[in-house]
């Protein structure tokens, strides 16, 4: 800043030490609950520090035998909406830079028409045409499996249309001079292409991982047997009780553990993250 | 790109053109009978006084979602933009909840104003305000909002940082030499610089205040108490899910799906437009 | 090492537009050819089609006698600098080196050799384990030049590859390249847009305009009888003047004087009269058969030289701009009008209307 002011600078502070708190605030609550018993909670008088049944808790979340729980373990939900993440964010990039690299370096008919239809997709967040995919999905055969887990949320316009805005960005010079060299399309694109876009990929990756992990409503209807419930889907499963039943002490450690991956994800590539975020999606 | 091409045609062209022609048909619960009906569903949501309800509904979250998460995040951003040390840090410590899911977000909140054991909901009984979103549907509405609002504060907290940085800082210096003091300066100079990112970002906060927040609704409130906090979303899913009413439940995503199309267009005539300067 | 032939080379998008019409050139083992004309004139279309880089619409292109329009570029064995230099962002310089090398099957061993014999060649050893994005421009242009030359290909071409440098590096590259260009003996075509780099480069020119070569040949040929008013003006600088006259048998009209010219033109009629800057010099009385009165508006020392603009009367009185380069300091304040000679020898004459050089007989 132009002046050097005492008072703007500690006031700047003390806002940003608000807004941290008022984001972190919820994530305590849910610590402290964490730490008490079920009567704890409760009995009337909201703790406001941690109890010291931390341990027990988390225990029983993760092996999964309790009341409160949904049948399965934390451990067998966790596992799921990896292999879901996993399955949706390695799968968008792989099939998205095939895409891309298609759409911006080769010329062939209905190219155009190709680009229209994958960017359509753009325009239909699942919750919209969540019916008649389901249908489509059920149809298929493909109700509490993996595949229909991830497969029908793979295509990604997003990732697609992200990767070629880079690539549009890679001087037509450059493609001449592997031409010269005499790389072909596989080669130019193992030995150019993929390694010039490993921060993208990255970011995309992050963005992706968390978008799959966080699927709510889309395992909610396919999954039916709890051996294929994930952990985000898995927390509404134990809500679905009477109102007086909520095993708080239960639910809020599992919310934690489905907190954490993302966060931790997000958190250890933040650089590379929010790199991809803003400077790819603006 | 053929695997991108079938995937997109099996589970995203075909389930839209099924909505389409489901849209066109009446079908018992039972799925025993269908027939074509032309544009009488259509008809029948236009003439709904309660789909009416559900519109009024969401416009009211999306705009309580999109001013209170750009407000806070704006006045977070201009503080880290203006602050000398830690500005990383505070970076690092405010972006986390973008990995927050919009479920989880919503059963946090839902904790803290629980009725009987939420600490918030306590505090408020303190100080004399009975808080029962099960019962008040405006403090369900209120509770939704808050929550979608904290779980996007990161994400715009992100963009509005980023824009804040590419302002060049000798407009600043220049401006302080013509006279303007920081506040004068944040009006004339650094908002009006800020408007492409905020323009993308309101787009991108109805957006997700439109769609992506099922996840919030469902699981904190039920679209209820009443049908207080049932946005058009969650509408299309109990409709066709738990109402079976299959016809009615595709023309509403028919017409979500238009809604969507006019949005995006409208975002990425943006994006083309910034991509060119 | 190898022969360059250009039999009507033709190229025409499909819109329509023709980039080069009909060129044809032979280009011996060993010649420096620089094609040269102002940007947008096809010139870099040329040089992509002898890439391969672009398909020729018609006409036949021969390397070494063999036919190579359809081939593609790395089965050309050509080499190319390109005008941004193009260096693989994430490869260090010596995987920029290699990777053509790489690509063509050559053994571990080989490739290390050739790397660093270009390298030291270039004074780029120290610099073997860098990225592209630490190198400095001109260190940049060093490794691009080393990736075609490790090549040892039949032809290098290059695409502008000075123009991202500054004035001082580009004089001392082009010395480099001309000079690397001799020691390997190697084919070079090399497109500019600058009329210095492609005079002291040139073995021939060619200057092209409109996606017609105007002229072809050597560039002393070329300053001393250009054959169109474009080709004139395009090479030597300041830029040729021009200014019209009349040709009745052996008297030129210019402005209101009639000169005797000392050789004969089977030509009469409208002529555009060409002077060069430097062939002008102070009036001297005993000498000269022919004199200008310029106007002197503005005086430009080069040190060595000075540029003199100004205006002389031309044709109907209305006055013309003219440019003189005369030797040593200008230092002449009063308001009368500087009087100018020449040798008449060094008049070039145009046809008005063909815009075709006059031939004298």
């Amino acid at each position: 800043m132009v002046e050097n002011r005492f008072w703007l600078n500690l006031l700047s502070h003390l806002v940003l030490g608000l807004g941290v708190l008022l984001v972190a605030f919820p994530i305590w609550i849910a610590f402290v609950a964490s730490t008490h018993s079920a009567q704890g909670l409760v009995s009337g008088t909201i703790p406001f520090w941690p109890g010291d049944l931390f341990l027990e808790n988390f225990s029983q979340v993760l092996s999964g035998g309790n009341d409160g729980s949904v049948g399965v373990s934390a451990m067998l939900m966790l596992f799921n909406s990896l292999v879901m993440a996993l399955g949706i964010s390695i799968g968008k990039i792989v099939i998205s830079l095939m895409a891309a690299y298609a759409i911006v370096f080769f010329r062939f008919p209905l190219r155009s028409v190709c680009f229209w239809i994958i960017f359509m997709t753009l325009m239909l967040p699942v919750e919209v045409r969540i019916m008649p995919t389901f249908q489509v999905v059920a149809n298929l055969n493909l109700l509490d499996s993996y595949t229909g887990l991830t497969l029908p949320l793979i295509a990604s316009a997003t990732a697609t249309f992200l990767l070629r805005q880079f690539y549009m960005t890679i001087p037509p010079e450059l493609v001449e001079a592997a031409r010269v060299d005499g790389a072909g399309p596989v080669k130019f694109l193992f030995d150019i292409l993929l390694p010039l876009s490993r921060t993208n990929l990255a970011a995309l990756f992050v963005i992706m991982f968390i978008y799959g992990w966080n699927q709510y409503l889309w395992p909610l209807l396919v999954t039916t047997d709890e051996h294929y419930y994930t952990i985000v889907m898995g927390i509404q499963r134990m809500l679905a009780v009477g109102d007086d039943e909520v095993a708080w002490n239960i639910v809020m450690p599992t919310t934690l553990l489905a907190m954490l991956p993302p966060v931790g994800v997000v958190l250890m590539m933040q650089r590379l993250f929010v790199k991809g975020l803003v400077e790819t999606e603006k | 790109m053929a695997p991108q091409l079938l995937v997109t045609l099996v589970f995203f062209i075909w389930p839209a053109g099924q909505a389409v022609w489901q849209s066109f048909l009446v079908e018992d619960a039972f799925g025993l009978s269908t027939e074509f009906v032309w544009f009488e569903n259509y008809a029948q949501i236009f003439t709904d006084s309660r789909y009416y309800h559900t519109l009024w509904t969401t416009i009211i979250f999306s705009a309580g979602v999109t001013l209170m998460s750009m407000g806070v995040s704006l006045l977070l951003a201009v503080m880290a933009d203006q602050v000398v040390r830690g500005a990383q840090v505070y970076k690092t410590l405010l972006i986390w909840p973008y990995a927050v899911a919009p479920a989880v977000a919503g059963v946090l909140w839902l904790f803290m104003f629980h009725p009987t054991v939420g600490v918030l909901a306590y505090m408020l009984d303190t100080i004399g305000i009975e808080w029962n979103h099960f019962l008040d549907g405006d403090q369900a509405l209120l509770l939704v909002i808050i929550a979608a609002a904290w779980k996007q504060i990161s994400y715009n907290f992100l963009f509005f940082l980023a824009g804040l940085q590419a302002i060049p800082q000798s407009l600043h210096e220049a401006a302080a030499i013509d006279g303007a003091g920081p506040g004068r300066r944040f009006f004339t100079i650094t908002f009006p610089l800020l408007s492409p990112t905020t323009f993308f970002l309101l787009v991108v906060n109805v957006v997700y205040a439109f769609f992506d927040t099922f996840g919030i609704i469902h699981a904190v409130t039920k679209g209820g108490p009443g049908d207080s906090t049932r946005t058009l979303v969650y509408n299309v899913f109990d409709d066709g899910f738990v109402g079976l009413d299959l016809g009615g439940s595709a023309a509403q995503s028919v017409v979500l799906m238009v809604l969507v199309g006019l949005m995006t267009v409208v975002q990425f005539r943006f994006v083309e437009r910034k991509v060119q300067y | 090492m190898a022969t360059l032939t250009l039999d009507a080379i033709s190229k025409k998008y499909p819109n329509g537009h023709e980039a080069i019409k009909h060129l044809s050139i032979d280009i011996a083992d060993g010649e420096f050819i620089v094609i040269v004309g102002p940007s947008g004139c096809g010139k870099s279309s040329l040089l992509r089609m002898l890439a391969g880089l672009e398909t020729v619409s018609s006409g036949e292109l021969l390397i070494d006698g063999n036919r190579v329009n359809e081939k593609e570029p790395a089965q050309r064995d050509i080499a190319m600098v390109f005008q941004n230099y193009a260096l693989y962002p994430h490869m260090t310089v010596y995987d920029n080196m290699a990777y053509g090398l790489k690509n063509r099957g050559f053994g571990k061993q080989e490739i290390a050799q050739r790397v660093e014999r270009t390298a030291s060649v270039l004074q780029l050893d120290h610099l073997l384990t860098r990225k592209p994005r630490q190198l400095s421009g001109g260190q940049r242009q060093r490794v691009a030049m080393g990736r075609a030359i490790v090549r040892d290909p039949k032809v290098f071409l290059f695409d502008e590859p000075l123009s991202n440098l500054d004035a001082k590096l580009r004089v001392q590259m082009r010395i480099e390249i001309k000079r690397l260009q001799r020691e390997l003996g190697t084919t070079a075509v090399y497109v500019t847009h600058d009329q210095i780099e492609a005079m002291t480069m040139a073995d021939r020119l060619i200057v092209i305009n409109n996606g017609a070569a105007e002229q072809i040949g050597t560039p002393m040929d070329i300053y001393d009888s250009p054959q169109t008013p474009f080709v004139a003006s395009f090479i030597g600088s300041p830029s040729m003047n021009f200014l019209d006259g009349e040709l009745i048998g052996d008297q030129l009209r210019l402005g209101s004087e009639s000169i005797t010219l000392p050789k004969k033109h089977e030509f009469e009629g409208a002529v555009k009269v060409g002077i060069r800057p430097e062939h002008l010099h102070r009036f001297d009385h005993d000498q000269e058969r022919f004199s200008l009165n310029l106007n002197v508006q503005l005086a430009e020392p080069l040190g060595a030289d000075t540029l003199l603009h100004g205006v002389v009367p031309g044709a109907n009185g209305a006055d013309v701009e003219l440019t003189a380069r005369l030797r040593g300091e200008y230092r002449d304040v009063s308001d009368e009008p500087l009087r100018l000679g020449l040798d008449l020898n060094d008049l070039h004459l145009f046809d008005s209307k063909t815009d075709q050089r006059l031939a004298t007989c």
